[in-house]
């Protein structure tokens, strides 16, 4: 007869989140923006391991059901797999996924130190302002107001 | 409670009827057939009234595309079983409040030129497809719903290898019935109990006035099945052929569907208690 095998982790190791992670922030950023376009554009997060396992990439799609649910990447966060902060925000990803996408351009009123379209965040509240800023810009609203015109044409 | 409405809307663009019905009922899951209203002017239609916590959103039909499903569940509390879903039904784990079910919506040929042999063959595909369905989730609480282009006393809704739709919740709470040694899952179809004048509502969901020796004119083609799984879940009462929206009749001054307004198929509205 087999005997129990003792669990050798420790008894503080649980399934409770003890810190809002930037991953949690997303989601939930992007659960409220169907609130202001009653849906016709949703946001989702999608996250992939990436640079062979050394960071994990969590991309924030725009979706437009009435498309085909056609997704437009925003942007990513990228941040090493243990560690939340710094994080990289990488903003012009759609002009790197298309190959017909404009490299020049720009989110404005973002302060944060760049490297080429990459901002480097180092706090919580620094990332929140970051998003707000990407939200509220002019590129992203132009994307949403194309996507909400496409989608009740 | 967890509220549906099916309805055919005959590709007519009655979104703010449709709303209305939604709005009136408190739908939570809405299943078109024929439906060519754009996504964006149904889903503005259906939200314009309604709290931003409750908003519907279109789910992702994949291939199925002569079924268009809107929710106000969660985002993700509906899934499409793609392998298991075809270009006239749709399969779809649906996560309500107290339990998985699994929902299947169909809209079966309407082809003129079909026969009752063809539309027995595409009951018994779209039964096949269910019970292998049933087989991966590995529960059977299924609900069928949809406009199968055939009455629930046809073949392919009643025999065994087709959809095996009983029209008594006794015999359909046996469970499975074995025929030529394979044994085959019933389902409870409640539409029997809608058919002609002395029970509540009109005579059928869908008005033919056909012109040949054999002609019914009511038909019962928009149907609900239930799994024996699920009959504790479902109250006949919480049934309905739907008639009005609000004030308006969908019916014509002769009492049939009014084309015209709206659609020549009836909604059907049901609740869950899940």
């Amino acid at each position: 007869m087999a005997s129990k095998v003792e669990n050798l982790w420790p008894m503080d190791i649980r399934a409770t989140s003890k810190q809002l992670s930037p991953v949690a922030i997303l989601k939930r950023q992007a659960s409220l923006l169907g609130e202001r376009t009653k849906n016709l554009v949703e946001a989702e997060v999608e996250t992939k391991a990436a640079d062979h396992q050394k960071k994990l990439q969590h991309w924030f799609y725009l979706v437009a059901p009435a498309l085909d649910f056609y997704k437009y990447p925003l942007f990513r966060v990228e941040h090493a797999p243990t560690q939340f902060y710094p994080l990289n925000i990488q903003f012009n990803v759609a002009a790197e996924t298309s190959s017909e996408g404009n490299r020049t351009r720009k989110f404005e009123g973002l302060t944060a130190r760049k490297q080429g379209s990459m901002l480097r965040v180092r706090s919580e509240a620094e990332f929140t302002a970051h998003l707000k800023t990407i939200f509220a810009a002019d590129e992203t609203k132009k994307v949403i107001q194309s996507l909400i015109d496409q989608s009740v044409g | 409670m967890t509220n549906f409405l099916f309805w055919n809307i005959k590709r007519n663009r009655i979104e703010d009827i449709v709303a209305s019905v939604a709005s009136q009922h408190e739908v939570d899951v809405l299943i078109l057939a024929e439906s060519k209203i754009s996504v964006g002017v149904m889903l503005t239609a259906l939200n314009s009234e309604l709290e931003s916590e409750h908003l519907f959103h279109l789910t992702n039909g994949g291939r199925c595309k002569r079924i268009t499903i809107y929710t106000r569940l969660p985002r993700n509390s509906i899934e499409s079983l793609e392998d298991y879903s075809a270009d006239k039904y749709t399969l779809r784990k649906l996560k309500l409040p107290r339990a998985e079910v699994l929902l299947a919506a169909a809209h079966l040929s309407s082809k003129p030129r079909y026969t009752e042999t063809d539309k027995d063959s595409e009951c018994r595909i779209l039964g096949t497809a269910i019970r292998e369905a049933e087989e991966a989730v590995g529960h059977t609480r299924t609900l069928l719903v949809g406009d199968l282009n055939a009455n629930p006393f046809e073949d392919g809704v009643v025999k065994a290898d087709g959809l095996h739709g009983v029209m008594s919740r006794a015999v359909a709470s046996r469970g499975r019935r074995r025929v030529a040694s394979r044994s085959y899952p019933f389902f409870y179809n409640p539409m029997w109990g809608r058919f002609g004048e002395s029970t509540e509502g009109p005579a059928g969901t869908y008005y033919y006035p056909g012109s040949t020796y054999k002609e019914f004119f009511w038909h019962m083609t928009d149907q609900v099945l239930i799994r024996p799984d699920l009959m504790a879940s479902f109250q006949n009462e919480d049934l309905k052929v739907l008639t009005v929206d609000g004030d308006r009749s969908l019916l014509t001054r002769k009492g049939f569907p009014d084309a015209r307004l709206a659609s020549d198929h009836l909604p059907v509205l049901f609740r869950l208690d899940l």
